[in-house]
């Protein structure tokens, strides 16, 4: 077993980055090698190399000619993913490829062949799963404590990407053929997967109205309210999108709500925190993110019990197919029966998933 | 009509005998003088609580002639029969949610009160209740810009046996009709414009609701013009003591920002028992509203009746609201979304 992971991290486009580097420094057997400042955000990827004295690359090819790295960790702008796993598994490094797995569907299948070609490691990091109430819950189930899983409702509600003080731009949020959709994509396909994960099985039948209400002419949709009837019977539900407004005290707001025959889970603050209140702001902030912690742990342990990690690329593809089935309900104003509606957007594409290359 | 009006109630069980029989103390232009129910215990001891003259067969309040108006608070599927009758004995009616069984019923029960040019009203409580009157407050005034999400839930361990009515599809039907006319009402009410589709999963979880063939759990949603959206989880097959400070949930997303209410703001003390724990205690006798909501309730009707105030909630809105709590249950047992023309009036 490897005593200590190589870890690189391509891009700071998205948000993500700085919490995932962080989590990679932190790690006792994860080591981060280098910051690679591929597209977006260049300039805080350079400053956050410098702080954590790793070396910072402009390009790809700077990075192939560092030694030690054994995997990278994709914070690009999705639409950048499949190139970037394509080219990490030339090198046989294995990719934590941050959400979503891709901005299609052919991308994504794309990927996670790739990925299996390359025997690599693909893992795309939900957080829920690493969130400690979702995992109590999803073990007393796993037990067999909480008796039957009957439903789970989930919220996502987050702000405007824009709005973030942060030094990062987030702009590339807001155009879909950069990040794949807007807010309900962005932000509900976390629980879009938890859903999935809680259920124990796949989804049969999607229904769905997904819009931009608020932020209008500004982004392709910023709310999405979804049904979900897995296919084992358990109802899911999600309300998602980038809805608070500004006054709202703090970033996210998350919720599950968990029905069992045995017992009835709310969950309406996954993270631990505290609040800040000033003269002109009020601000609930979390003082321990153990998710972010958790996914690069099962990362770094999957790599080094040379396992698949939890969360796999097809976990990844099925959650955007999720979101995507949401999209398509919402058009058509029918109820999506989802495995056959899944392999017809995939069975078209199944030629064109032989190669990294994004076809014309 | 300037005098006393003097009502009659119908009905001596749960909400007949704890919610709207103790009301009238409250309310000084009304006067209850007749309490009826089948079981001649209730209504002897509503009687005693009232000093209203106790009955068996309603038969007998309706041809009382110094009685201006009647409380139906009977199981649903009397409702129809028992509110067209006393219609056309010239009677006022207020009765109790949901309107009826059916939309044929409920059609009937319009139709009477037009031709005996009488007032009905549909006891939709949550119209009166301060929580919700404050919200449409603040939605009426803009506070939150336009009205684009609601997420409601209505959930409880329905502390009732297996042979009570509720759980009955043709008597009290089930969680989509006893519950879902207050879910659907509220959205109704707050988007206070016709739905389009209605979308809904059903369950029957608990052994009473899998005997009777009917859901005690389900999800609806009822989307409306633009796409805005109305989303709930209505249930009675929560863990036995779930309910109380935990019953309701209410959120709302508008253009200029959000609203949020739960039963836990309602419940603004912790308290631990060497005994029993845990307990947010609560401030009112009744899970699901206030009792001054009954009063307001019913102190609306009074007025109404006296000419002195519009109903607020028109039989209309109340079929609205068994529409799509019939069409959710449609969505439910034939797995398909149900256009709201499929139940327009």
């Amino acid at each position: 077993m490897k005593d200590t992971v190589g870890l690189a991290v391509i891009s700071y486009a998205h948000l993500h980055a700085p919490r995932y580097t962080a989590a990679i420094v932190e790690h006792p057997h994860a080591r981060l090698v280098a910051i690679v400042g591929y597209g977006e955000n260049a300039e805080v990827a350079r400053a956050e190399a410098q702080r954590y004295g790793v070396p910072y690359c402009t390009t790809l090819d700077d990075l192939a000619t560092l030694s030690g790295v054994d995997a990278v960790y994709l914070a690009s702008e999705p639409k950048d993913h499949r190139h970037l796993v394509a080219w990490a598994s030339e090198q046989g490094w294995h990719v934590l490829c941050d959400k979503p797995i891709a901005t299609t569907l052919t991308d994504a299948a794309a990927i996670v062949h790739i990925a299996q070609q390359a025997g690599i490691k693909l893992m795309v990091p939900f957080n829920p799963r690493y969130q400690l109430p979702v995992q109590r819950i999803k073990s007393e189930l796993e037990s067999g404590e909480a008796g039957e899983l009957i439903a789970v409702n989930a919220l996502k509600y987050g702000k405007l990407p824009v709005w973030a003080q942060s030094p990062q731009r987030a702009e590339w949020f807001l155009d879909p053929a950069r990040s794949g959709g807007g807010g309900f994509l962005d932000i509900g396909i976390h629980a879009l997967d938890a859903l999935r994960w809680l259920s124990n099985s796949d989804p049969a039948r999607i229904y769905a109205r997904v819009g931009t209400y608020i932020h209008t002419g500004q982004v392709a949709e910023d709310l999405g309210t979804l049904v979900v009837e897995f296919a084992n019977g358990v109802i899911g539900t999600l309300s998602a999108g980038w809805v608070n407004p500004q006054g709202f005290p703090g970033w996210l707001d998350i919720g599950f709500e968990v029905l069992t025959t045995r017992r009835a889970y709310h969950v309406y603050s996954p993270y631990h925190s505290l609040s800040i209140y000033t003269q002109d702001r009020a601000e609930r902030r979390a003082w321990w993110r153990r998710d972010v912690y958790g996914l690069v742990d099962e990362f770094v342990s999957a790599i080094q019990e040379d396992r698949d990690p939890a969360i796999t690329g097809e976990d990844g593809l099925i959650a955007l197919a999720m979101a995507f089935a949401a999209y398509e309900s919402s058009r058509t104003g029918q109820v999506v029966e989802f495995k056959e509606w899944l392999q017809r957007q995939l069975k078209p594409l199944s030629s064109s998933t032989r190669t990294g290359e994004t076809p014309p | 009509m300037t005098s006393i009006v003097r009502v009659g109630l119908i009905g001596c069980g749960n909400i007949g005998a704890r919610a709207h029989a103790p009301a009238y103390a409250h309310i000084p232009s009304a006067q209850l003088v007749a309490v009826c129910d089948v079981n001649t215990t209730r209504a002897h001891a509503v009687a005693r609580a009232t000093g209203a003259t106790p009955y068996f067969d309603y038969h007998e309040v309706l041809a009382r002639d110094d009685i201006d108006a009647v409380d139906i608070c009977l199981p649903t599927y009397l409702h129809a029969a028992v509110s067209v009758e006393a219609l056309r004995q010239g009677k006022h009616v207020l009765c109790e949610k949901p309107m009826a069984v059916t939309l044929e019923e409920a059609d009937a029960m319009i139709t009477a009160a037009r031709e005996a040019n009488r007032v009905l009203m549909i006891g939709h409580v949550r119209r009166f209740d301060p929580r919700y009157t404050t919200v449409k407050h603040a939605l009426v005034q803009g506070e939150i810009g336009h009205l684009v999400h609601v997420r409601r839930a209505e959930r409880q361990h329905l502390p009732f046996p297996g042979d009570a009515w509720y759980w009955h599809p043709h008597a009290g039907g089930g969680i989509f009709l006893d519950i879902g006319v207050h879910v659907t009402d509220l959205f109704h009410w707050y988007f206070a414009t016709e739905p389009e589709t209605i979308f809904a999963l059903g369950r029957q979880i608990r052994p009473e609701a899998q005997a009777a063939r009917s859901f005690d759990h389900a999800v609806l949603l009822i989307t409306f013009p633009d796409g805005r959206i109305a989303q709930a989880e209505i249930s009675w097959a929560y863990p036995p003591h779930f309910g109380r400070s935990q019953y309701a949930l209410l959120e709302l997303i508008g253009t200029q920002g959000r609203l949020v209410y739960s039963d836990r703001d309602a419940a603004p003390m912790l308290v631990y028992d060497s005994n029993d724990g845990l307990d947010l205690p609560t401030y009112f006798r009744f899970m699901s509203a206030l009792e001054e909501a009954f009063v307001a309730e019913i102190a609306h009707f009074i007025a109404v009746v006296r000419g002195e105030a519009e109903l607020l909630i028109t039989p209309e809105d109340a079929r609205t609201a068994l529409a799509l709590a019939i069409a959710a249950e449609t969505s439910a047992r034939e797995q398909r979304p149900v256009s709201w023309q499929e139940v327009a009036p």
